[in-house]
């Protein structure tokens, strides 16, 4: 069955949304848009969605890339052109496309770019300072719970292709590995730069990447 | 972020402050609006369930010249939030304070939020008295079930109102812009609308033993009793055609579609049963248009059909049918709130399956025939032999059996009959099913005489009583395929008190809020120790409540008319002592004087 390819931006309070709580608010604006879901098998049927990279809660996005199984195909510029009907304020819908069978979202993300805009005064070279520090390390060490409870050591330093700081808007751009190979989360990478209480900083995510013959393109 | 963005991200569930979800309506603050909050003094996901926030959120937001705005009680991590940055508490709809209100309309479903209430009011910065309130703050309303003995709250409240709220509450809010938005002028015309009770235009005494001595109007052409409000046709009643859909994981996350209202089966331990009288159905032409809409609207995989005895809608069978059908390729389920004990039910559940499983609940609330006979609940240990026996040839392996503990005349001969139950029905799995998965859950609540009820003069049975009742089927229910769940008489007990309380327990609320109690209903936070204290603290004794009263005592509530006759309430307790049964009123009125004087001719 075909599937919807749509590229979405999460603004305002949708940020506070988790995953799964996201995941169901697109199922039913898909839902009240009239979509024609295709649904799983079995007593509890549930129709087959999916997001490239989960968003963390607290985090804007310009670039949410997802899959929707559909039944059947549709148009999906009429989808866009008609999304304020079905969608909450905050979730904007930018491109939408059929793609014949999913490749695996997921297993396709390998980057992520993040502006992270800081709400607290700090001098710029100490910011300067702090991420030349950081980057001319070999390694960076941090302590990480695995999903099976045992604490291990994992060098965060390699996961970081670039990090910079804009002083004009007082922002941290950072360019991190994402997905099921090498995943670093901004506010992961931010706690360990600095001592800043996490409610003062606008983390917003602005692309993914995949690779294709070995150079990064967008995703979607 | 800002100031109030920096505490919700902070906070354990943002999606309970954030506000912004689907249906959620926005209005220019900039007009003349007359600014309401409705309050559910109990967190989001409790009070986003609550079908009474949608209809009169939408009700109000449909007029042009009215806005309404939801808040909730924080769970405690906000309330700290809250009060270390000096924030006031919030509506989620445009972040206001509580004080920029016209109205503050709390819904009152549960005796244990009523600290929430306060503690609310405290949040906000709003004194917990009337009379120590000012023109300039909002005038705090309430209504629900627990309004009818409004007595608890009288000094905290400026009005209430009785019965059912969609057409008191624009008549109230329009009398509101008539005077001018006087707020003094106001209460006085309020209290003069049936349906409407302003507590501070009456007086109570008491005699030596804090009985009630005298109740009666303080000022010139305040009536001397209040009546409830009801809506007399359900099929043009105003129903939201939208309906908020929370982000967030609430009790019940569905499209909720209200098929009748009332109930006729008389079970004399039930509140609902009685005040909501007399039963009121939709057509299901405008039932099947209701869920229509709501689905379109929504996007809600369920519809729940509800009301206080789903199977005894008169065209249910058809209604189910044919909502399944309209709704099945979307894959869209229907659910039932409760299910009856009988063969019919069966047959709806065999329908209703086809889309999604669910578990399956009956009420049977007493062990033994006598006792039930007692309650007048209407079912015979056959019915509910059969039942399970067709349930499980059908293939479900999970029931759960709701009963009640305390209730007038019970003896242990009764308690043990709900292990007999128990032990019936697993033998039934046994003989009928090949499996071996039975889980059968066996959940005991405690009976809380309620006002307006004919158990409303019975004494709460003991503390002592109650906790070795439930000890007895604690070790009588161990077993691989029961599950017991039960529920801790102390909070019932004050629930109790609350219920049948006066006047005089509006100082020991204050008291318990100021003391920093609250969120009672949740067992964590529960402290019943505390609570004695306050009560010691302010020489009130608590068992005055729970204890059995004569016909002839003037009770708190006698002011409030339900529209069921006392001389019926009295008649049928009367005939609970001999165990006689009073039928369902569907098969014939049974004369308790609803459809009397100017509810008139209603069924």
């Amino acid at each position: 069955m075909p599937f919807l390819q749509l590229l979405a931006k999460k603004e305002g309070n949708l940020r506070f949304l988790s995953h799964l709580e996201t995941h169901k608010m697109l199922e039913r604006s898909l839902r009240r848009a009239g979509v024609p879901l295709a649904f799983s098998q079995g007593f509890n049927p549930h129709p087959n969605i999916s997001f490239a990279a989960p968003l963390p809660v607290g985090t804007l996005s310009d670039y949410e890339v997802i899959h929707v199984e559909l039944a059947v195909g549709i148009d999906p510029g009429e989808l866009i052109a008609r999304q304020r009907c079905c969608f909450p304020g905050d979730f904007v819908l930018l491109k939408g496309k059929l793609v014949e069978k999913s490749p695996s979202l997921m297993k396709e993300v390998v980057r992520s770019d993040y502006r992270v805009t800081l709400n607290l005064s700090c001098a710029a070279e100490e910011i300067e300072d702090r991420i030349r520090e950081f980057l001319n390390q070999d390694s960076h060490l941090i302590r990480k719970r695995t999903k099976k409870g045992r604490i291990n050591d994992l060098d965060i330093r390699p996961q970081v292709r670039t990090l910079t700081y804009d002083e004009k808007d007082h922002s941290i751009f950072m360019s991190l590995d994402t997905g099921s190979v090498s995943n670093l989360k901004p506010l992961v990478l931010m706690k360990e730069l600095f001592d800043f209480p996490e409610e003062k900083l606008d983390v917003r995510r602005t692309m993914l990447y995949k690779s294709k013959d070995g150079e990064l393109i967008e995703l979607y | 972020m800002k100031p109030l963005e920096e505490i919700i991200y902070l906070s354990e569930k943002p999606s309970r402050y954030m506000g912004g979800e689907f249906n959620q309506v926005l209005k220019p603050l900039d007009g003349d609006l007359i600014r309401f909050a409705f309050a559910f003094p109990d967190i989001y996901e409790v009070g986003m369930s609550h079908l009474g926030l949608h209809i009169l959120y939408n009700l109000l937001n449909d007029r042009e010249n009215i806005f309404c705005e939801r808040v909730f009680s924080p769970w405690v991590d906000m309330e700290k939030h809250l009060k270390d940055r000096g924030l006031d508490l919030f509506t989620l709809e445009t972040k206001s304070s509580l004080r920029d209100m016209d109205f503050i309309g709390f819904t009152l479903q549960y005796e244990l939020s009523y600290t929430n209430i306060l503690k609310i009011l405290e949040l906000s910065g709003i004194p917990y008295y009337a009379e120590e309130r000012e023109a300039s703050h909002p005038l705090v309303m309430a209504g629900g079930s627990c309004g009818y003995n409004p007595e608890p709250l009288a000094l905290i409240m400026d009005l209430f109102v009785i019965g059912e709220g969609e057409e008191i509450t624009l008549e109230l809010l329009e009398l509101y812009e008539a005077l001018d938005r006087d707020k003094e002028k106001f209460l006085f015309e309020a209290a003069k609308i049936p349906g409407v009770y302003v507590p501070k235009f009456y007086e109570v005494t008491y005699d030596r033993d804090h009985r009630i001595e005298s109740f009666r109007p303080n000022t010139e052409g305040i009536p001397a009793r209040i009546g409830k409000r009801i809506v007399k046709d359900m099929n043009g009643v105003y129903y939201p055609p939208r309906m908020i859909v929370p982000f967030m994981d609430v009790v019940h996350n569905r499209a909720v579609v209200e098929i009748f209202r009332g109930c006729t089966a008389g079970c004399r331990f039930c509140q609902a049963g009685m005040i909501y009288r007399p039963v009121r159905e939709k057509t299901p032409e405008v039932i099947k248009q209701e869920a229509r809409d709501l689905i379109d609207a929504t996007g809600y995989e369920e519809i729940s059909l509800t009301s206080l005895s789903t199977l005894d809608y008169s065209q249910i069978g058809p209604l189910i049918r044919e909502l399944m059908e309209e709704h099945e390729a979307s894959k869209v389920g229907i659910s039932l709130p409760s299910l009856r004990l009988d063969s019919y039910s069966v047959e709806v559940l065999k329908e209703v399956q086809k889309v999604r499983k669910t578990g399956l609940t009956f009420a049977v609330e007493a062990g033994s025939q006598r006792l039930r006979d007692v309650i007048n609940k209407g079912v015979t240990e056959e019915d509910l032999y059969t039942t399970m026996e067709s349930i499980f040839s059908l293939g479900w392996d999970r029931v759960k059996l709701y009963f009640m503990l305390g209730l007038p005349t019970e003896t242990m001969e009764d308690v043990k009959a709900i292990q007999t139950i128990g032990s019936s029905i697993e033998a039934i799995y046994r003989r009928v099913s090949s499996r071996k998965r039975l889980t059968l859950t066996i959940s005991t609540s405690v009976f809380v005489p309620k006002p307006h009820t004919p158990f409303q003069w019975e004494a709460f049975d003991t503390l002592e009583a109650l906790k070795s009742k439930e000890n007895f089927l604690k070790d009588a229910l161990k077993h691989k395929a029961f599950k017991y769940q039960y529920h801790d008489p102390k909070s019932s007990y004050l629930e109790g008190v609350f219920a049948r309380g006066d006047r005089r327990l509006n100082q020991v609320l204050v008291r318990a809020a100021r003391e920093g109690i609250r969120f009672d209903g949740w067992q964590e936070f529960f402290d019943f120790d505390h609570w004695m204290a306050v009560f010691k603290s302010l020489d009130i004794d608590p068992e005055f409540y729970l204890r059995r009263r004569d016909y002839e005592e003037t009770l708190p509530w006698d002011h409030i008319e339900s529209g069921v006759d006392k001389a019926y309430l009295i008649k049928e307790n009367e005939k609970s002592k001999n165990g006689e049964l009073t039928r369902d009123c569907r098969r014939g009125c049974t004369g308790c004087g609803v459809n009397q004087g100017h509810l008139g001719e209603v069924c």
